[in-house]
């Protein structure tokens, strides 16, 4: 694993940040603890100002809720670009050398190659296609 | 119940005869059509009796003088490091528990690093996943909440976890039928408990890790496992629905190869005949062909598990060994003392140790060594 990232979110922003991903529109800060019980309206007010801090987010729009004014937020970095640029470290530490063992099952194995083998299973397709 | 090193000897040759056979009827296309999913149970017993290495109450017991005798001699043979005498078997055992708590180790490296990262990804948001993981749900009449996540990484979809399901998305652009494909057959493995499965070989690898047979073993099981999810999910499908599934397994294999981990199940990790035989197998679909098979060979793997739990092979040694003896009479017979105590001998033949001389022997001659005895006569 890789050092950790420290402009990376914590579990609790991260919890934020995917609520307004799936939502996929603005959202105030009081519709957030609806659709994860879990986060308080503390903690979202909170957290909020930390994201908008570090520019992961940004006000979208001023909306009126129920007899007050509140300020919409809306994602600055789709899921993906973070995941790119922050999900980096290693699946599997020791990955290679664990699965050295594991070669000796590839034996039984006729095909290794993947690029001939996708032309054949590509082949296959095609073949049932036409039937 | 016991373990003994013929018991496990017997367990390694049973099963691994037992994963060579399974592995040629999987090889052979017309086995895979006719008994199919019924090479479930010829895995399980295997997997049985790889659990249960030990002889119980009613095995039998047969003599063998061939490589045994001298298995059993090279293992008791004395090994000097430095001050210590230790056997050759017992270095052995050292080796594999060694190896065994190295690959524990590893796994537990493996795994927080892996949840670690997992902590850091993102949901997974196109085509309005939710609903797709509810419909799908719905089919299976299951209202398990399965978290997808947005995992860079991964080359090719998988599923982790046991009570906590989630579902590992690479960063390929699926369509949202092919994302249909992908979530019912990963969401399948789960409800098919089939991650338990994977971890019951892990075990086993961890265990048995010098042992290719057990590598092989997981192999087919993972292959079984493939192909009985993508027959079941595909078994309403028509021909072009079929088409498409094949399809999207190709795009995923296109991404590359993935790194294989005993935490989780991929979507497409297979590679040659075991990728080839799969989707011959989804264009086929006899695997669920149902009839009387399963019930014979349900039958059938019993019996052979019942037959490998009751033989147990033992070395054999050219010593005769009376069970009775005469008498002993103080002209033939007599002790000489040793370092366990003292040798009897009855009509000058050895018969074994006794600590202390209590009847029948206080009349018997002592002697120091065989020596003393040929200079008084």
């Amino acid at each position: 694993m890789g050092k950790k990232d420290k402009f990376a979110l914590s579990k609790r922003e991260l919890d934020v940040m995917n609520v307004l991903w799936e939502e996929g529109k603005p959202m105030i800060a009081s519709k957030i603890p609806e659709k994860r019980p879990e986060l308080s309206i503390n903690t979202v007010q909170s957290v909020l100002k930390n994201l908008l801090q570090r520019e992961f987010i940004e006000v979208a729009d001023i909306v009126q809720s129920g007899t007050v004014l509140s300020r919409s937020y809306a994602p600055v970095i789709t899921p993906e670009e973070y995941a790119m640029k922050y999900v980096t470290s290693e699946i599997f530490p020791f990955g290679r050398f664990a699965s050295k063992v594991r070669y000796l099952s590839a034996l039984f194995d006729s095909t290794e190659n993947n690029e001939e083998l996708i032309e054949e299973l590509e082949k296959f397709i095609q073949e049932r296609k036409q039937q | 119940m016991a373990l003994t090193p013929t018991s496990l000897l017997t367990c390694l040759i049973s099963s691994a005869l037992f994963t060579v056979l399974t592995w040629m009827l999987l090889k052979v296309d017309v086995t895979l059509k006719t008994v199919g999913r019924y090479i479930c149970f010829f895995l399980a017993i295997i997997v049985v009796r790889m659990l249960l290495p030990v002889e119980f109450g009613f095995t039998i017991t047969l003599s063998s003088r061939h490589i045994l005798t001298e298995l059993k001699e090279l293992l008791l043979s004395g090994v000097s490091f430095g001050t210590y005498d230790i056997t050759a078997g017992e270095v052995l055992r050292f080796i594999w528990i060694a190896g065994a708590v190295g690959a524990v180790l590893i796994r537990i490296v493996q795994h927080r690093c892996f949840v670690r990262m997992l902590e850091r990804c993102t949901g997974y948001f196109r085509h309005d996943i939710r609903t797709i993981i509810d419909r799908i749900n719905k089919d299976y009449g299951k209202d398990k909440h399965f978290q997808v996540l947005l995992v860079p990484q991964m080359r090719t979809p998988a599923i982790y976890g046991l009570a906590q399901p989630k579902i590992l998305m690479p960063h390929n652009d699926y369509t949202e039928k092919e994302l249909n494909f992908i979530l019912g057959h990963e969401m399948m493995h789960y409800y098919h408990r089939d991650m338990l499965v994977k971890m019951l070989c892990e075990i086993l690898c961890i265990v048995y890790w010098w042992n290719p047979i057990v590598h092989l073993l997981r192999k087919i099981i993972a292959r079984v496992i493939e192909i009985n999810v993508d027959c079941r999910l595909t078994a309403g499908f028509s021909n072009e629905e079929k088409i498409e599934y094949l399809e999207c397994i190709v795009k995923s294999m296109k991404e590359g190869a993935q790194p294989k981990s005993a935490m989780m199940i991929m979507f497409a990790s297979q590679r040659g005949s075991a990728m080839k035989q799969r989707f011959q197998c989804i264009w086929d679909n006899h695997w669920l062909d149902k009839g009387r098979k399963g019930f014979f060979i349900a039958l059938a793997s019993c019996l052979l598990l019942l037959v490998s739990v009751s033989f147990i092979v033992e070395a054999d040694y050219d010593i005769d060994i009376p069970g009775t003896f005469e008498y002993p009479d103080s002209e033939t017979s007599y002790l000489i003392e040793s370092d366990r105590g003292y040798e009897v001998y009855i009509e000058e033949e050895w018969i074994g140790w006794v600590k202390e001389i209590t009847e029948p022997f206080t009349e018997l001659e002592i002697y120091k060594d065989k020596e003393n005895i040929t200079n008084e006569e």
